[in-house]
């Protein structure tokens, strides 16, 4: 899908689309081109169906025109997800329900929101934010409902790094709502021998994250595990086109960050997070807003990331046969740490 | 709720080119071999996880 249709709107690409520094201008125009590449998929799907989705023509082309003129709901991608598997499997009754709830989305809020999980096994919806984040069938984890206490505390220390982060890291502050239009709170399993998560995004749930709400440890590793998050939606972002990488999913190889081997995709993920959240951690040490005892936690872990980003580009540099996107991409984040490292 | 599919019929009636749909481009080319639990997989999550109590940190 290389061409823009007829019917879409011509996008202007910023000058500094793969640049490593964080921009909101650049994350809306990434915005932008999701919808409007959503927008081109069902287009292509309703056009390839002939009629055997009973799609009503009306409402369908109005959320077409809404979806290429303003922000939408993280979970429009999850159902267009879900739709295409179901046609796969030839459900296409399943398809037309989907394709009809999704059009039927309301709009998102104009800020950026944090909301609670609603129960996945009585909540559709909440189904859908599990099964978007869950899909690596050799690591298969529970996502429940966040308990009211610790959703309240979360929230708070949420906020707490936004704040931290618009005195300290206004671009970072800026480009984040500008990313993501939820954060969905969420939490894991308590056994200690359970598979469970700090937070979570996915391609198909463009513009949410979901954050294990049991999980905090303080407004300085809130402020990392946001930029951890959205520079997953940010890599999302510039993969709308095709893949950053070209490995195939089972080829796997031995991950600095992970005992398992792992596919590439998931590494170069890994290595460009955890450039982004050292760089949370310089520019706010060196803004001089963090206390005595914040300052030397970011020292902790700035050299623990910088240890961490070490290891993941040595294998991808070994590895990973990169597009041009992700070529320029990964070499951004690796002239930053080598900047910042001086 | 919507019920999981329950029977697969081996004609499809509507064939897409995953080729054409934005983040299938990374399965398109073995589409045929592709079955939807592996195409989900593929497109896939990034957690952040912890094992067990261990520590593997920030990896997808």
């Amino acid at each position: 899908m290389n061409s823009i249709s007829s019917t879409s709107p011509v996008l202007t690409v910023p000058d500094n689309l793969h640049a490593f520094t964080p921009n909101a201008d650049r994350a809306r125009f990434l915005d932008h081109r999701m919808r409007q590449r959503l927008a081109q998929s069902l287009r292509y799907i309703r056009s390839e169906s002939d009629g055997q989705l009973s799609l009503e023509s009306e409402s369908f082309d109005k959320f077409l025109a809404q979806l290429e003129s303003r922000t939408v709901s993280p979970l429009a991608f999850t159902y267009y997800n879900e739709a295409v598997l179901a046609i796969e499997e030839d459900d296409l009754d399943r398809a037309t329900r989907l394709l009809r709830d999704m059009s039927e989305l309301p709009p998102p809020a104009t800020t950026l929101q944090i909301q609670e999980l609603a129960n996945p096994t009585t909540d559709f919806k909440a189904e859908l934010y599990v099964r978007a984040i869950d899909t690596d069938p050799g690591m298969k984890f529970q996502v429940f409902p966040p308990p009211p206490h610790a959703a309240a505390a979360c929230r708070e220390q949420i906020n707490q790094a936004l704040r931290l982060m618009q005195e300290g890291d206004p671009e970072l502050a800026a480009e984040i709502p500008a990313l993501l239009r939820e954060i969905i709170l969420a939490a894991g399993s308590e056994d200690p021998k359970a598979f469970t998560f700090d937070g979570g995004s996915s391609f198909m749930l463009w513009g949410a994250i979901l954050i294990n709400a049991n999980r905090r440890d303080g407004e300085l590793a809130m402020a990392q595990m946001l930029a951890h998050e959205s520079a997953h939606n940010l890599l999302f972002g510039f993969s709308a086109n095709g893949p950053l990488v070209e490995n195939t999913a089972d080829e796997l190889y031995p991950s600095p960050l992970r005992a398992d081997p792992r596919p590439m995709d998931g590494i170069y993920h890994a290595t460009f997070v955890t450039a982004r959240m050292y760089r949370v951690m310089r520019t706010l040490l060196d803004s001089g807003i963090l206390s005595r005892e914040q300052e030397e936690k970011a020292r902790k872990d700035l050299a623990e990331d910088a240890r961490l980003f070490q290891l993941g580009i040595d294998t991808v540099q070994k590895y990973a046969r990169l597009t041009e996107v992700g070529e320029a991409v990964i070499q951004g984040a690796t002239d930053y740490m080598a900047d910042a490292s001086r | 709720m919507l019920e999981k599919p329950v029977m697969k019929s081996t004609t499809k009636r509507i064939k897409l080119d995953w080729g054409n749909l934005l983040g299938f481009e990374q399965v398109k080319s073995a589409q045929n071999n592709r079955h939807s639990a592996e195409a989900r997989a593929i497109i896939g999550g990034k957690i952040g996880a912890k094992i067990g109590g261990k520590i593997p940190p920030i990896e997808a």
